[in-house]
């Protein structure tokens, strides 16, 4: 279980992913800084995400993107993507690492979603949450999506899910980051308080 | 918890695992493959710690086809289940053992089917039927909270897909 952080990514409708994340960094009791962006871009097609560690993400994600560089005169496939950073944790099996990441693309195959976590675990799916908050963000957004959802409401449901997940988890807050992966790359969709966000969704319950 | 089961016949091997790849309580795929194809006759089906079954059963799997391409055969199921003990056992005592519980299911042109087991201590032995998981404890009688599995069946046309099997539900 990866902790200090809530990170959510899903595959929808035409196929396109989504990922959002908080912004909290803490040390310990500390906020240590409000508006860390837990997300990398590795490159217009390719993002990754950071939970656990945030000295060890950093460090191995941005190792990641170096490596992600053109190969074979093409564009890095997520499959590969994702295949490096889980090789890389092999070899570090046992000393304490803690990475929780979501490596998120649009590739040849169309999109892809794959999670990656510091035990060399690597699984391809259409829906994760990291972090400690993500046992909150996964019940929100199993209620919530619907195969034919719409781009907006799966922007309102990914927010719903970060937003409740903050709420609860002490080591989770600060400013939702709201990314699209589309075919012709991602767009940053925006960055909202969290706070805001939880008043929208729990009118009456303070 | 996880769950495989291996049952041979006179000529084939059947073989079956559960389908969910977990993190603690959450429930991350339900539709997780655990069988490695090691060649085309030969299963290995792979559960235990988290990123070592992967990385493992990978490890074994390009090193059997590395053979192939090299000698230009294969290895039969016997041979690849000691290769398989072997790295087992030499990873048991590093300061990296890898905790993974195994089925190695194959079928040879010579002596047939044949169902081996393996577990993380690398014992191995070959046995008629075999099953890993807490299922195990109830091999003639199940009482499982899996919810699908899939299964396969190696004879010595090869490795076929049977229909996943769904638990029926309420």
């Amino acid at each position: 279980m990866n902790h200090g952080t809530t990170t959510l990514a899903f595959k929808f409708q035409h196929g396109v992913i989504i990922a959002v994340f908080d912004s909290r960094a803490s040390a310990c009791n500390y906020i240590s800084t409000k508006e860390f962006n837990k997300v990398i871009e590795i490159n217009p097609y390719l993002l990754g995400t950071m939970s656990g560690s945030a000295a060890d993400c950093q460090y191995w994600e941005i190792l990641l993107a170096k490596e992600c560089r053109l190969r074979n005169n093409q564009r890095i496939s997520v499959s590969d993507a994702s295949k490096l950073p889980s090789n890389m944790m092999l070899g570090y099996r046992g000393m304490g690492l803690s990475i929780g990441s979501m490596i998120c693309g649009w590739d040849k195959k169309g999109p892809g979603l794959y999670y990656v976590d510091e035990n060399g675990t690597r699984l391809s799916g259409r829906m994760f949450s990291t972090g400690s908050g993500n046992g909150y963000a996964y019940g929100v957004v199993d209620s919530g999506y619907r195969e034919d959802i719409t781009v907006e409401e799966a922007y309102e449901l990914v927010c719903c899910g970060i937003a409740h997940a903050t709420h609860r988890d002490s080591y989770s807050g600060g400013v939702v980051n709201l990314y699209h992966m589309r075919e012709d790359g991602w767009i940053k969709v925006c960055k909202e308080d969290v706070s805001e966000l939880l008043h929208r969704y729990k009118k009456g319950m303070f | 918890m996880e769950y495989l089961i291996g049952i041979q016949g006179p000529d084939f091997v059947l073989v079956a695992a559960d389908n969910v790849a977990a993190s603690s309580i959450i429930q991350m795929k339900h539709d997780y493959d655990k069988m490695f194809k090691l060649s085309e006759k030969i299963l290995l089906l792979c559960v235990g710690e988290a990123g070592d079954t992967v990385q493992f059963a990978e490890y074994i799997q390009k090193n059997v086809q590395l053979y192939k391409m090299r000698n230009g055969y294969e290895l039969s199921p016997a041979a690849a289940a000691n290769f398989t003990r072997k790295n087992l056992a030499d990873y048991l005592r590093s300061r990296t053992p890898y905790h993974v519980n195994l089925l190695l299911a194959g079928y040879d042109e010579a002596d047939g089917p044949g169902l081996y087991y393996m577990d993380y201590l690398s014992a191995l032995a070959k046995a008629p039927f075999a099953a890993h998981g807490y299922g195990a404890f109830l091999t003639l009688r199940f009482i499982l909270n899996l919810p699908s599995f899939t299964v396969r069946l190696i004879d010595k046309d090869g490795i076929h897909d049977m229909e996943r099997l769904p638990l029926a539900s309420k």
